[in-house]
């Protein structure tokens, strides 16, 4: 056979029209959600187990509150043997499988939208850290129920209770990494870090604090299990096994849980006053001061039982309120002299978990300060509860916010305000008694003559929960496909990010072409068409 | 007759994809790196309370030879040499010293497991008899997953190398999986003066 470069005299024939490439099935709900690495499936699987885990966490935190309201422990309903596992439950779970996971599932879904990404960084290890994080999140539940967990009678059951404890963190800890790997690496062209969108720099800034701190649990939870299996020498054994933890709900660590209340309040802010926010290399500052000061893996109580009484703790405690005061400034700055104000829920959210973590900052200044012997006491839980409310607040405010892109339609604004209102009073009414109680020397949870405190603080629980009930149904309503979605804007707010710019839901590569930016609001850049005009 | 001049080598090409497995390498790592300083921080601070009140850290009949300890530290410095090779190799699309070069990193990595698992054998320490015995061989058990850990993801990023996977002059796979090889050899470090040299 010759072969010539000649071309042809007459021309080709008109090629057919291609016939229209019929789109590849989809894969069933289950199966899509299994197999999927997409960040939006990941980031919605974390968020509808861990509201789940809330709500149980919330239970058990509501009967452990119902029974110390006669100011004793174990005695109406709960046992002596039991109280302390249910304590350790709610705490437990509240952190590692509610808060923490709620927030970095947000940031899943919407991260890589906020800096114009087409996908999340690792989104296989992305989908496996969600499968051990359920997994061990079921295995620590399971080992609860069989009399596991710290001060669990079971040996085996607490053996199991550490190693599911073990793989949820690393699980998470491995979330942290494809978050902050996405802010670092996938920026869309133009985006430098100081454009950023200020959630996804908390979220960057959160991420980086829990990935040097929470190792440190790991550490000792290694240690604590072979002490348990084998030793049983000092780290592990019997209630011992709480002590070892307890750190992570201490501040300044407590706070740092909550860091991206601070983002989100920025960003929220900017979208109310449809405004650029001034000063806002204060702000990305002040979310990385945050992140420093907030680091408490140094805390560890179980070796070092006198480190909280250290003169550099209270100097930490002050210096992590300035950030958290930057950026309320910084917000309201910008609101004062946005184009216009406009309180959409999102905003009310933000504020709100801004107000529990500024008081939680405050109280626990008081907490470090020796001389005041509020460690132990009942004001200790209080902070924590503070803290992880702001924490879940954000989370479920973020829901709100991003309802559009993470479920694909708009959540109810009544049903908004109603949940970050009964969030807010119930988080005040659960830690405000226990603060008093503690600080006016009555801390002690055995200690009769604090059951009115202790009603009032079960009371604030109540609402906490009822408000988690409420977002969970509307959740679910969401998922579901019930609720308002006529017409599904791709920017409902008005917002300068860049995730508004996408579909609601967003497409699959997230955005029809690679968005390019020129400020930290692009949104409220010209288009090119505005700019060549 | 006069041989023709070899060409240069074209200058290597830029990533066409950012750092995605070299970061997240970075930030894994830094994370393994904090769970090895709280670990080693606890075992100085119990080793430290235990002799103020006793007098004593190791139980009686325990002995901490130095030897495999410092053959140990060798091997791990001279498997940085090697790392760095199949690196280099890997940049220079050279699949023969690469595959050399990861080969003898794995054999000395396996070789410290070995050293190591034998040191376990002389010291006659329990995990049953004391925090000693509980926090040596945490953390000693600890770092030999790590640098199993570390063998398995710098064979298997050298074999996606080769294979195609990063492509042309692109070595970020390998390196990541060196900056993991390094930082194993770092907590080493951390490790040996801890536990085997202050004793």
């Amino acid at each position: 056979m010759t072969v010539t470069e000649t071309p042809p005299e007459v021309a080709a024939p008109a090629r057919p029209a291609p016939a229209a490439v019929a789109p590849a099935a989809r894969p069933p709900g289950l199966v899509a959600a299994v197999g999927s690495g997409d960040h939006k499936v990941v980031g919605r699987l974390y968020i509808g187990f861990s509201l789940l885990f809330l709500l149980a966490s919330g239970v058990a935190g509501q009967l452990f509150s119902v029974d110390r309201v006669n100011g004793t422990l174990g005695d109406t309903i709960l046992s002596k043997d039991t109280w302390f596992q249910v304590a350790t439950f709610h705490s437990i779970t509240a952190l590692f499988l509610g808060a923490v996971p709620l927030l970095l599932g947000v940031a899943i879904v919407v991260v890589p939208l906020q800096i114009g990404s087409a996908a999340l960084a690792l989104p296989r290890a992305a989908a496996a850290s969600f499968w051990g994080w359920l997994l061990g999140g079921g295995i620590l539940v399971a080992a609860y129920i069989a009399n596991g967990g710290p001060g669990g009678g079971s040996r085996r059951a607490v053996a199991l209770s550490i190693t599911a404890l073990i793989l949820v963190v690393v699980s998470l800890l491995l979330a942290c990494v494809c978050v902050a790997t996405t802010v670092l690496t996938l920026r869309a062209p133009g985006m430098s870090l100081d454009r950023t969108p200020l959630f996804s720099w908390s979220m960057l800034a959160g991420s980086v604090l829990w990935l040097v701190s929470l190792p440190t649990l790991v550490g000792v939870l290694i240690l604590a299990y072979v002490d348990h299996r084998y030793g049983r020498v000092r780290f592990g054994a019997g209630g011992a096994l709480y002590g070892e933890i307890r750190w992570v709900f201490l501040v300044p660590q407590v706070l740092g849980f909550a860091l991206p209340v601070l983002g989100l309040l920025a960003d929220t802010g900017a979208t109310a006053a449809r405004a650029r926010l001034g000063q806002r290399g204060v702000g990305v500052a002040a979310v990385g001061l945050a992140s420093f000061f907030s680091f408490g893996a140094w805390l560890q109580l179980s070796v070092s039982p006198g480190v909280t009484r250290q003169p550099v703790l209270p100097a930490l405690a002050l210096l992590a309120l300035l950030p958290i005061l930057a950026i309320g400034g910084m917000t309201a700055n910008g609101i004062r002299t946005g184009e216009r104000f406009r309180l959409h829920s999102g905003f009310l959210f933000a504020v709100l978990a801004w107000l529990q973590l500024l008081l939680a900052a405050v109280l626990g200044v008081g907490w470090t300060i020796s001389r005041f012997d509020l460690q132990g006491t009942t004001y200790e839980g209080a902070v924590a509860h503070l803290a992880l409310l702001a924490a879940t607040t954000a989370g479920v405010g973020s829901l709100w916010y991003w309802a559009t892109k993470v479920f694909g339609r708009p959540l109810a604004e009544g049903a908004g305000r109603l949940v970050a209102v009964l969030l807010f009073l119930g988080s005040i009414a659960l830690a405000a008694p226990d603060a008093v109680s503690g600080a006016f020397g009555k801390g002690d949870e055995a200690t009769k003559g604090i059951e009115s405190l202790n009603a009032l603080s079960a009371a604030g629980g109540g609402l906490v929960a009822l408000a988690v009930v409420v977002a969970v149904l509307v959740a679910a309503m969401a998922l579901s496909g019930r609720g308002p979605h006529a017409e599904v804007p791709a920017d409902p707010w008005g917002g300068v990010t860049l995730e508004w710019r996408t579909g609601s839901p967003p497409p699959a590569g997230n955005f029809a072409t690679p968005p390019r930016v020129i400020s930290a609001e692009p949104m409220l850049d010209p288009t090119a068409e505005e700019a060549t005009a | 007759m006069a041989l023709p001049a070899i060409p240069a080598a074209p200058p290597a090409r830029r990533p066409t994809r950012p750092r995605i497995t070299l970061v997240g390498t970075a930030l894994a790592s830094a994370g393994t790196f904090m769970a090895f300083a709280s670990l080693i921080g606890v075992y100085l601070a119990v080793r430290s309370q235990t002799i103020a009140r006793s007098g004593i850290w190791f139980p009686k009949g325990t002995t901490i030879p130095l030897t495999p300890a410092n053959i140990t530290l060798f091997t791990f410095a001279l498997s940085i040499v090697s790392m760095q090779w199949a690196v280099h190799a890997v940049g220079r699309g050279d699949h023969q010293h690469a595959g050399m070069a990861l080969l003898l990193t794995l054999l000395f990595g396996a070789s410290t497991i070995n050293a190591t698992s034998f040191l376990w054998s002389q010291m006659g320490l329990s995990v049953r008899s004391s925090a000693a015995g509980v926090l040596v061989y945490v953390i000693t058990g600890a770092h030999v997953a790590m640098t199993v850990a570390a063998m398995v993801y710098a064979a298997v990023m050298t074999f996606r190398t080769l294979g195609g996977d990063y492509t042309g002059r692109d070595r970020e796979g390998i390196a990541a999986a060196a900056l993991f090889w390094y930082v194993t050899c770092a907590v080493y470090v951390l490790v040996w003066y801890a536990i085997y040299v202050t004793k």
